[in-house]
Parts: C-alpha cells; sequence; structure tokens
C-alpha cells in the first residue's frame, strides 16, 4: 500500500526510491514498506501513542542515511568508549556496524559482534506493530549480531555497544536518520552483560533503533543503556525480548531526554520461571520529552517481572510511561510489579503515567502503583534538622532518588558516565 | 543550656497544644518529660526543633543565652541541638554514611574546622558504631529505607553519636521497640551523655527511665508541666499510671 500523495507518510518516503533497496535486505525494506504502509502515523488517539505528540516531528525533513561518508577513527571514537571496554566493543557509527572499529578480542571467541544475516529470524517484519519499528525495516542495510558462541559461557568483561550519530546531512536543511539494528543471542546458560551509549557528534537527528534480545533457558543478560544524545536529537527505540525457561533479563535505562525520546518494550516471558527486570531514569528539563511504552507478557507460569520507572521533570518537559502487563492464561503463579515515580519541580511540567494490567490465569501476584509529586517536605526537613542547608537536602534527595535506578547499573564507568550524564543536569 | 519560659505554642493554623511550660536544663542533666498520649510532648519537641507546621504564641526559649526561636532548624542544628524522631523519615537512595559525613561536615565547618574527607570519616564512623555495638550494614544501606523501627530508633542514635549534640531531644525513642532493642538503645544513650552535654527523654512510659535514670522528671498534661520530681516520680507512675491526673 503506497501512501497518499501529500500526506506526512508520503513526504517521510520522499528519497525512498533513490535509496539502495536492491541490497541483501531488499525483502525486509519490502515488508517494512508495507507495513509502514498498513500502519502509518498514528492518528491523535493512537492506543501506542496516546501520550506522544508527533506534531514537531512530523513537520521535520529527514533524509535516511545509510552511514557516514567517512567513518570515524579510532582516536575519534576513544573518548566514548568506556574504560575496560577498548576489547569488548561494538561500534555503530549512524546506525552502520563497523567491524574496523569493534573490537570483540576481550572474550577469546566467547562472544562475537558480527555482520547481521538477512535470514535472522529477528528480521521477520510481518507482524510488526510499531511504525517507527516498520520504518527501521524499511530502511534497513544491515546491522550487528552479537552472540556469546557457547552454552554456559560466562562474559566477564561487559560489551559495550556505542552508537555515535555523526550528524552529518548530505543535503542542507534535512536531518539525517539512522535506522541501527541489533540482535543479540544468548545460548543456553549462557551469561552476559551489555552497556549501551549513545552519543551524538553534531546537534540534530533521528536515531531509530531495534534490538532484538533473544535467551536461552538459564541465560543471563544485563543490559544497561545510557541514551545521551543531545537535547535537539529524535530518538525513538524498540526493544524486543524472548525469554526462554529460567532465564533472566535485567534492563537499566537512563535517559537525558531529548527532542521526543520514545522507547518502546516488547517483553516475552515465554519459559517458565524466566524473570525480568526493567528499570528506567529520566531526567528531563527545558523541552525535552521521554515516552516509555511497555508490553510485558507472561506466557509461561512461574515468570516474574519487575518495572521501576523514575522521571524527574522540570521546565516545560514531558514524560509518559505507558505499561501493560499481560499475563496470559495457564502462565499461573505470575508475579509482577509496575510502579512509577514522578518528581515534578515545575508547574509547566508533565507526566503520564498508565500502569495495567491484564490477567487471564487466576493465581497471580501482580500490583503497580504510581505517584506524581514534589520533593517529600518530611523529607527536605529530617535532613535540614541535621543541619544540611535545604539547597543540600534538596539535592541529596534528589541524587538518591536517581540512584535508585543508577546503582542497578555495572559500576565504575558505566555508572559513572550515566551519573555525570543525569545529575549534571540537575546542578546547572 | 536550654531555658523554656512560659512557651505558649501549637500548630501554625492556631490549635494552642503547649499552655505555658517552663523548663530549665543544665550541662550534664538528663531530664524526661512524661505524659499521656496527646498532651503536648511531642509538640515540645517539634517547637524546639523548629518544625514548620508548629507556632509559637508566647513565651521564650534561651539556648546558652541565646533565643533559640530567632534560629532556623539547620542553625539549630549546628548550634548543637538534635532531635531523635518519633518517626524517622525514610530517604531512599540516601546512603546512610554519605549523609551522616554531610552532617558531620557542615557541623565542623560552622565550627570553622576542616571538613573530613570520605575515608577519614569511615573511622569516625567505625568506631561510633562499636561504641554502639551497631551492625555495619547501617553504613551501606539508605536513610532508614526499609528499616524496621528498632533499626530507625539504633540509626537515630547512631547519628547522635556522630553529630555529638549539646542536648539530644529523644522523643519517644522507647515506642516500637522490644525489650533488647530499649536496652541497646538505652544504652546507647548512656554511653553518650557526660558532663558536657544533656538529655531530654521524652516518653509515654517508665520503662525507659530504668535504663537511662533522669535526674529530673516532669508530667506534662493539657499542655502544661503538672508535677516535677526526681526518679521517684517515674517509679510512682509505673505503679499508679496516668489515671490520677486525667480524672481531675
Amino acid at each position: 500500500m503506497s501512501p497518499q500523495p501529500g500526506s506526512p507518510e508520503s513526504a517521510f518516503l520522499e528519497g525512498y526510491d533513490a535509496f539502495k533497496h536492491e541490497g541483501r535486505f531488499r525483502h525486509i525494506n519490502e515488508t517494512g514498506a508495507a507495513r509502514f504502509g498498513a500502519l502509518g502515523f498514528p492518528a491523535k488517539k493512537h492506543e501506542m501513542f496516546t501520550f506522544v505528540n508527533l506534531r514537531e516531528f512530523l513537520a521535520e525533513k529527514f533524509e535516511h542515511v545509510e552511514g557516514p561518508e567517512k567513518m570515524p577513527s579510532k582516536d575519534e571514537i576513544k573518548p566514548f568508549v568506556y574504560a575496560g571496554c577498548e576489547n569488548s566493543l561494538v561500534v555503530l557509527v549512524d546506525g552502520r556496524f563497523s567491524a574496523a572499529l569493534s573490537d570483540m578480542t576481550a572474550h577469546d571467541g566467547n562472544a562475537s559482534a558480527t555482520e547481521l544475516d538477512e535470514g535472522n529470524p529477528a528480521l521477520d517484519v510481518h507482524a510488526e506493530n510499531d511504525v517507527f519499528a516498520s520504518i527501521n525495516a524499511l530502511f534497513l542495510t544491515g546491522g550487528v549480531k552479537i552472540e556469546v558462541t557457547n552454552e554456559g559461557a560466562q562474559i566477564g568483561v561487559p560489551i559495550q555497544v556505542l552508537h555515535i550519530s555523526t550528524a552529518q546531512a548530505r543535503s542542507a536543511g534535512k536531518v539525517p536518520a539512522y535506522s541501527p539494528r541489533i540482535v543479540v543471542n544468548l545460548p543456553g546458560d549462557a551469561k552476559a552483560r551489555i552497556a549501551v551509549k549513545y552519543c551524538g557528534l553534531g546537534k540534530a537527528y533521528f536515531v531509530n533503533t531495534v534490538t532484538d534480545l533473544v535467551l536461552g533457558e538459564g541465560a543471563e543478560l544485563d543490559v544497561s543503556s545510557v541514551q545521551g544524545d543531545p537535547a535537539s536529537a529524535w530518538h525513538f527505540s524498540k526493544t524486543t525480548a524472548r525469554q526462554k525457561k529460567n532465564s533472566r533479563l535485567g534492563i537499566v535505562g537512563a535517559t537525558t531526554g531529548g527532542r521526543l525520546v520514545r522507547h518502546n518494550f516488547d517483553l516475552r516471558l515465554e519459559g517458565e520461571g524466566a524473570a525480568l527486570s526493567l528499570l528506567s531514569l529520566a531526567i528531563l528539563d527545558g523541552a525535552e520529552q521521554s515516552h516509555n511504552y511497555v508490553r510485558v507478557t507472561h506466557d509461561a507460569p512461574g515468570c516474574k517481572s519487575f518495572e521501576h520507572y523514575k522521571n524527574i521533570l522540570r521546565g516545560r518537559s514531558v514524560s509518559s510511561v505507558d505499561t501493560t502487563v499481560t499475563v496470559n492464561a495457564g502462565a499461573q503463579l505470575a508475579v509482577s510489579e509496575q510502579l512509577v515515580n514522578n518528581l515534578m519541580f515545575s508547574s509547566t511540567a508533565r507526566a503520564d503515567t498508565k500502569p495495567r494490567l491484564m490477567i487471564r490465569a487466576d493465581d497471580v501476584k501482580c500490583k503497580h502503583g504510581a505517584t506524581v509529586g514534589r520533593i517529600d517536605e518530611a523529607q527536605i526537613f529530617y535532613l535540614v534538622s541535621r543541619g544540611l542547608s535545604e539547597k543540600a537536602a534538596k539535592a541529596l534527595i534528589i541524587s538518591g532518588f536517581a540512584k535508585g535506578v543508577l546503582n542497578a547499573m555495572p559500576n565504575g564507568p558505566i555508572s559513572a558516565d550515566a551519573e555525570s550524564l543525569l545529575l549534571n543536569k540537575l546542578g546547572e | 543550656m536550654l531555658e523554656i519560659k512560659d512557651l505558649r505554642a501549637g500548630l501554625v493554623e492556631g490549635t494552642e497544644i503547649l499552655r505555658g511550660i517552663s523548663l530549665t536544663v543544665k550541662k550534664g542533666e538528663i531530664h524526661s518529660i512524661m505524659g499521656p498520649n496527646g498532651h503536648g510532648k511531642s509538640t515540645l519537641s517539634k517547637i524546639l526543633i523548629g518544625h514548620p507546621a508548629y507556632k509559637v504564641f508566647s513565651g521564650s526559649v534561651l539556648w546558652n543565652g541565646k533565643d533559640l526561636l530567632a534560629l532556623s532548624p539547620e542553625e539549630r542544628a549546628l548550634e548543637g541541638l538534635f532531635l531523635a524522631y518519633q518517626y524517622p523519615v525514610e530517604i531512599p537512595g540516601v546512603n546512610n554514611a554519605e549523609f551522616l559525613r554531610m552532617a558531620y561536615n557542615a557541623k565542623l565547618k560552622k565550627q570553622g574546622k576542616e571538613t573530613v574527607d570520605p575515608l577519614d570519616f569511615e573511622d569516625i564512623l567505625t568506631a561510633k558504631m562499636e561504641l554502639l555495638g551497631m551492625d555495619q550494614k547501617f553504613r551501606e544501606r539508605a536513610v532508614n529505607e526499609g528499616f524496621s523501627g528498632g533499626e530507625k530508633k539504633k540509626n537515630e542514635i547512631l547519628q547522635m553519636a556522630v553529630l555529638e549534640p549539646q542536648l539530644a531531644v529523644l522523643d519517644e525513642i522507647d515506642s516500637g521497640l522490644d525489650i533488647d532493642a530499649l536496652r541497646i538503645v538505652a544504652d546507647g544513650v548512656n554511653k553518650l551523655s557526660n558532663s558536657e552535654n544533656a538529655v531530654l527523654a521524652i516518653t509515654h512510659y517508665p520503662r525507659l527511665l530504668q535504663y537511662i535514670k533522669p535526674r529530673f522528671v516532669h508530667v506534662l498534661f493539657n499542655g502544661a508541666i503538672v508535677r516535677s520530681g526526681g526518679y521517684e516520680l517515674a517509679e510512682e507512675l509505673e505503679e499508679t499510671g496516668y489515671d490520677s491526673y486525667l480524672k481531675k
């Protein structure tokens, strides 16, 4: 289905014909285009975009770019590499995987990062329901597969996935758009940690990522993600997870906001006893926006999911958390928790929260809660009555609020990076 | 050290709770204020620390000759006044040791002394914890978060040990404690009191006083001190309860 001429979809696809879709991902591009045509940009009350206003996004003129004109040198990317991850590094520049800049030698062949195969099952986008993920498929020219090669392998050093956006538009007045695609595969009983970092060298760009996490039986994966794009960047992401029996997935995300940031999580607990935790922190200022749209599905008995979102909002910033836990029939003894805390510092900021449960089993323990408010005066007074100034007391309470999430990141340079990026914002 | 004269005070919106209290506490003294619930014991502690929900209508409170009521809560703390709360507040994510170091350094700064770095403070904190026989877990946990009632009260005493106040006001420090926790908390108070500081223990039950043995006991009833005496007054109340006051 081709978009109507003059529609936002049609404007968005300007240049698509010139796009090199003769490559090996041609079929995926075509399926993506068909899904994009069918889904279209969401109308105002679309269920998946209830709290996301795309008006400014659609007014922007994007240019789809596959990789930079010139790859940066190792020295140029060095400042963004976490200490200790130099030989455990996967680099994507402008959405394009660079084997030359990546280095996985720390793992002695137990983990690898290779160019994504067009036959990878994660690339089946026939049923894609997120319009931005369909755009990712539409413009896909490559991606990276990160794999732990052997069952039971324990990957000690965190694998850093570094997304660099050079923001070099080819034509004047256009904003470059990137479509990185990552598949992470852990076989049975394997254990790994991944530290994702997004950063930009220029001003405005649109990064539209899809990440698929596949966990075998008993596998354990921790993913920490630091979204450090500039305030002018558009950032959309979709993360899917498929978890087999007794696997454990932990995701911790730190978001500094951007023109519009939206994270979509589609996380499935498919095997008995699988466990999931998703922690998220956003610190927003000015007109920055950050939105989480999360669907967690319990498909098997004895699974656990835990979600905790914390947002600190100043200025005219906007955040939303729209999360649904579905417990399907037969997924008995499910345990789930959804918690959203919003700390508001301005009367013009806005926070929407919508935690929901859909339960089709009868023996489950599911709870959800949300708070919106200013700092608790009782907490401030407690600290002041110990001799702290009100300013110091507030700073301590806010950083404590944020650290509830940040402390779940791996110690050292990764949590330090997230802390300095986010907490420094509060000190401004 | 502390001189309360004809203090009338209550809630900010105007309800009078304290109806003319006078009380003098000197260095090296342990005082106890007893009384039934709802007669102004906790209000007195909140007024002394400067809680914004409470207001002084008349009377005066002198602190080492200065007007205490003119000082902000922060200044009162830095001057050496400490309130151990009946319901200590939980502050999620804020590390207990980090908070204690900040409070300790604020006090050093006030005294014109050099502040201590985290490593030096470790030693200070360790020594205080050993003195009180406290579990090292208090160090790394978030301030009062997920603490049991007893742990929260022990944490108040730990803060008192670190900050070394001139006057410690203990507001129902015994409430919610089992007999073992009560002994630990009372032992802590005894170890910390000396000839240079003072304690004002506010309590409903005489049991705490068996351990910290105050020299002065006052009965606070209907917003006023209706009787003062020595430790024997606490023993008498253990026998008779507050009934004789309530029936009047």
